[in-house]
């Protein structure tokens, strides 16, 4: 055999040897597919799998509990304006506040009839508004 | 309805300090569990009458274990035995003992639980599953390998129980 006539056939022998690792690989796939079809299950446990999304939602419910239990002691302890909320009071724009202020309207809870007294100059739209950044806010129920 | 029981005799052993009599619901049978179990690969999972009165055999003499904090399955952790299984309606019910002075701990933290707070959670070994691609596995066959004590909300089935009798064996 020639030069050319063995670089041919270590060619052919590699190329046979690739097909051949190709096929190993499918066939295991097959077995593994065959093996998830046939309805086997090697082991089951009728506890709660719980994954990573349902501890971070778990997490998140532990804080939200914790801020309620919090918001609850000082509403019980006659705080009027409990510290969790006053970030929210902050949201409210100052003009907002600046006009409340004009009509007697500051911290603490607001009266709805003192409100709809002070906002009587507004159109509709803007007392919706207001009332909506209160609410917003948590000055209003 | 009584459908099938079963039960490994032991010689009653009036005062046995290692036996603490409990009986509890283990599962459901013929009811999808409530949460996907471990190993099911996200599937809810049914497991039918007639695989669970067929595997009632197998139960027999498997261990009941526990993870501390109640949460799971621990195989290393074996602390009693069950001797009875039974289907009655839709309840795989099982009764057996602790071993109580061999973990005191485990048996005062169970008896000071709430009542309604612990439940029971299967181990099964070769399921035979019906269908892959039913949203909810039909279990058709399985062999029990074990059983754990654990807080009833961490079964996948919610209507488990467990209790501790009041005397011991």
């Amino acid at each position: 055999m020639d030069a050319i006539g063995v670089q041919e056939s270590k060619g052919l022998v590699e190329r046979l040897e690739a097909a051949a690792t190709l096929l190993e690989r499918t066939l295991g796939w097959l077995d593994d597919r065959q093996r998830e079809l046939s309805g086997e299950v090697e082991r089951i446990s009728a506890t709660v799998e719980s994954t990573r999304r349902e501890e971070e939602l778990l997490a998140k419910l532990q804080e939200v509990e914790r801020e309620l239990s919090e918001l609850r002691a000082a509403a019980s302890a006659g705080n009027e304006f409990p510290k969790a909320l006053q970030p929210l009071r902050r949201t409210m724009p100052s003009s907002t506040a600046e006009m409340l202020a004009k009509h007697g309207i500051g911290e603490g809870a607001v009266d709805v009839r003192t409100l709809d007294a002070a906002l009587t100059g507004l159109s509709l739209e803007q007392r919706i508004a207001v009332k909506s950044q209160l609410r917003r806010a948590g000055a209003m129920a | 309805m009584r459908v099938e029981a079963m039960a490994v005799k032991f010689p009653p052993v009036k005062g046995h300090p290692n036996r603490v009599d409990f009986e509890g619901v283990l599962t459901l049978v013929d009811a999808a569990s409530d949460r996907a179990p471990a190993g099911a690969r996200g599937h809810r999972v049914v497991l039918t009458r007639a695989a669970a009165e067929q595997a009632l055999p197998s139960l027999l003499g498997m261990a009941v274990d526990y993870r501390p904090g109640w949460d799971g399955h621990d195989a290393k952790r074996k602390i009693g035995l069950i001797t009875e299984a039974d289907v009655v309606g839709r309840r795989l019910l099982v009764k057996g003992y602790l071993y109580g002075r061999d973990f005191p701990e485990a048996t005062d933290e169970i008896r000071a639980s709430a009542p309604e707070s612990m439940g029971m959670s299967y181990e099964l070994a070769d399921a035979q599953v019906a269908d892959m691609r039913d949203e909810v596995w039909k279990l058709t066959r399985a062999t029990f390998t074990g059983a754990a004590i654990l807080l009833r909300d961490k079964a996948a089935y919610r209507a488990t129980s467990f209790r501790l009798a009041q005397s011991v064996a």
